[in-house]
């Protein structure tokens, strides 16, 4: 815990509080606010998971946002559905191609992963998420997704929120990235930024770890020694 | 340090229409007067400027044609192509930006810019070109005609897809945007109804090889339609009529302009009646501009508005007179940019950069002040090491343009004021000259 930078409501500015900082740029949703959490680096991360491991069995919930959208139709595929191949001519896969969940639905042939874990009986699946008379705007959309408040602005995330209940670690939660969506954002809490600009290439963690953390550290997944994009890219969804 | 009041108010307004101001060029606008310097800028002519004039824009190269027959080599090629195209424009803007003796146009073309924010990642170079000399050329005419330019732009059109938009396929991704981000607002009144019938008004336009927009007939859906109550064979500019003819899109539009150039907080009723009765029923946006920017409430709004990234760097540029004439010196400026998040023609998503307060991060601060001690290092600081030690931290105000700086910071800069750089690159992150 002493590694860890404490969440002290720093002032950048006379009078701009960190708070305030987070607060007005909530709303931001498609872009998130940019960090003024709590920043913490990959040894942090790595030293305390080695020198305080959550306990066995401990649910950990990772959030993969994809700020893109994604084909739903695509992804969880209701092959049997005349009326998906009725509206998707050119685009439908057949029930011989995709990774069959049931006699009804499908995933999309490249998720083999996916499929593999659902095998396993480690997948679920929850379709159709929404709330009453949805809002087509794109970043309200996102707004509400992130804030869990389908009818007024908030300026808290649903995590946040969370966090704001569940005691003062910095390290409940991690946003990657230095830019904390609202999500991650609540009255008096936020998670913590793992800035993905230090993150050590290669498969361990870099040289100024202590030996003890390096050797107890398992290797890094390869996929995050690539850069990751700096700002939120927001590629045009596709019509529904 | 003693600075007049009324060099303080000039400062703030040629900061905010501008790219930072040095002490010099705030002293001449002191001697003919705020008044005057605002109206003469609100109706420079570009090509009366030498600066904008030693900066014509690039050529883009042809990008070869793309395709997944191509080569491995062909492909590289291409992406050779598109990659020096990009970087020629966005380091060309910067250079504009940099040396124009008429910053005021500049950054109101950079706002529109952030308007209708267009990623170069996905438009053609050409066609971010060619919407950036529209921007540019209405950015201070009638909010009509800019409005009715950009719903046929070619670089928007094809950022939102709107090429993809034909009457057997209808895409609301345009209009949906045109109406939410551009021009009215999000919960402003219109409906879902009115989006899918706007998109249908907005049906078959297509982006020839030259990268002109042109309508296709046989994609145009040429059919009755009826958007926010107006009802008929609805075309772009029908769809654009009918949109700006709501009460509410003059005052999204002074809105958002009020928050960039005026304060972050939003204008009180009166303020906006007073902005929007100058914008009129010709959507004037000079005027607009001319009502705001002399509204007593910027008399009121110092250290309010936060600076944000490309006006940061290019006033450092500006000030410290640092060269950008070599594509190395350039590049290198562009890559602080996206250190620090902001890289013109490269906006996030559709609704822009964040605004104001983001950009003062802890994280952020850090990164500025390696951005700040690299254009230190390479500008020119001879205003300030001729200057005996106990006067420089004035003379670095000056410099910047910096009416008053804090107690605070001048204990802080006083530690520094032996090595004219590190002065600098102090200045340079000041909580007085990234918050005008």
């Amino acid at each position: 815990m002493a590694n860890l930078p404490r969440l002290d409501p720093r002032k950048p500015l006379d009078g701009l509080t960190r708070r305030t900082l987070l607060r007005a740029s909530c709303g931001l949703a498609a872009t998130g606010a940019l960090a003024g959490a709590a920043k913490v680096t990959w040894d942090e991360v790595v030293h305390r998971a080695a020198a305080h491991p959550l306990a066995s069995g401990s649910p950990v919930l990772v959030l993969v946002t994809m700020y893109g959208g994604n084909d739903g139709l695509n992804t969880v595929i209701p092959y049997a559905d005349p009326a998906y191949h009725d509206s998707r001519p050119d685009l439908a896969y057949g029930a011989d191609e995709v990774i069959h969940l049931d006699d009804a639905l499908g995933l999309n042939p490249g998720l083999t992963g996916l499929g593999a874990l659902w095998k396993d009986k480690q997948l679920a699946v929850v379709r159709g998420v929404g709330y009453p008379k949805p809002d087509h705007s794109h970043f309200r959309s996102m707004d509400i997704w992130q804030t869990a408040s389908p009818d007024t602005p908030s300026s808290t995330g649903w995590v946040g929120r969370w966090l704001d209940t569940a005691g003062d670690d910095p390290l409940l939660a991690l946003n990657i990235g230095d830019v904390l969506p609202p999500l991650a954002i609540g009255t008096n809490a936020t998670a913590a930024a793992l800035s993905v600009d230090r993150v050590p290439k290669g498969s361990g963690p870099s040289s100024d770890t202590s030996r003890r953390t390096t050797r107890r550290t398992p290797p890094l997944p390869a996929r995050w020694s690539s850069p990751m994009p700096r700002c939120r890219w927001w590629p045009r969804p596709s019509p529904r | 340090m003693t600075t007049s009041t009324e060099w303080a108010t000039t400062a703030r307004l040629l900061r905010r229409t501008g790219f930072g101001a040095t002490g010099s060029e705030i002293d001449a606008a002191v001697r003919i007067g705020a008044g005057p310097w605002l109206d003469a800028a609100l109706t420079a002519d570009p090509g009366a400027d030498p600066g904008t004039r030693a900066t014509p824009p690039p050529t883009p190269a042809a990008v070869p044609e793309g395709g997944k027959d191509r080569t491995q080599q062909q492909r590289q090629a291409r992406n050779e192509v598109v990659r020096h195209n990009r970087a020629a424009v966005t380091q060309w803007w910067l250079r504009r930006m940099a040396a124009t003796g008429q910053p005021l146009v500049e950054k109101l073309t950079f706002g529109w810019h952030d308007h209708f924010a267009t990623n170069i990642h996905k438009v053609d170079a050409r066609l971010m070109l060619a919407q950036n000399d529209t921007l540019r050329r209405l950015g201070r005419g009638s909010f009509t005609g800019l409005a009715r330019a950009m719903v046929v732009d070619p670089a928007l059109l094809v950022w939102l897809d709107g090429q993809k938009n034909t009457a057997k396929a209808p895409n609301e991704n345009f209009s949906r945007e045109f109406m939410e981000l551009f021009t009215v607002g999000h919960g402003s009144g219109y409906t879902e109804q009115d989006v899918r019938e706007a998109a249908r008004a907005l049906t078959g336009w297509t982006i020839a090889a030259d990268g002109s927009a042109h309508l296709k007939d046989s994609r145009h859906d040429g059919g009755s339609k009826t958007v926010l109550g107006r009802t008929g064979d609805l075309d772009a500019e029908g769809f654009v009529d009918a949109v700006l003819a709501q009460p509410a899109s003059a005052r999204f539009v002074a809105t958002r302009w009020w928050q960039q150039l005026v304060s972050p907080v939003a204008p009180t009723a009166a303020q906006l009646a007073s902005v929007t009765a100058a914008y009129g029923p010709g959507r004037d946006l000079r005027a607009m501009f001319h009502a705001m920017l002399s509204d007593p409430a910027m008399a009121a709004s110092a250290g309010s508005v936060v600076v944000a990234p490309v006006e940061w760097a290019v006033g450092a540029v500006r000030a410290l007179k640092v060269p950008l004439s070599d594509d190395k010196q350039a590049a290198a400026l562009v890559s602080s940019l996206n250190a620090l998040g902001q890289v013109p023609f490269a906006p996030p998503n559709v609704s822009g950069w964040p605004g104001g307060q983001a950009w003062l991060s802890t994280a952020a601060a850090q990164t500025r002040l390696r951005a700040a001690t690299r254009l230190a290092g390479l500008g020119d600081l001879d205003e300030i090491s001729s200057t005996a030690r106990g006067s420089r931290i004035d003379a670095v105000a000056h410099l910047l343009g910096i009416p008053f700086l804090s107690d605070r910071s001048v204990v802080a800069l006083r530690t520094v004021s032996s090595d004219p750089a590190k002065l600098v690159a102090a200045a340079l992150v000041s909580p007085e000259y990234l918050v005008n």
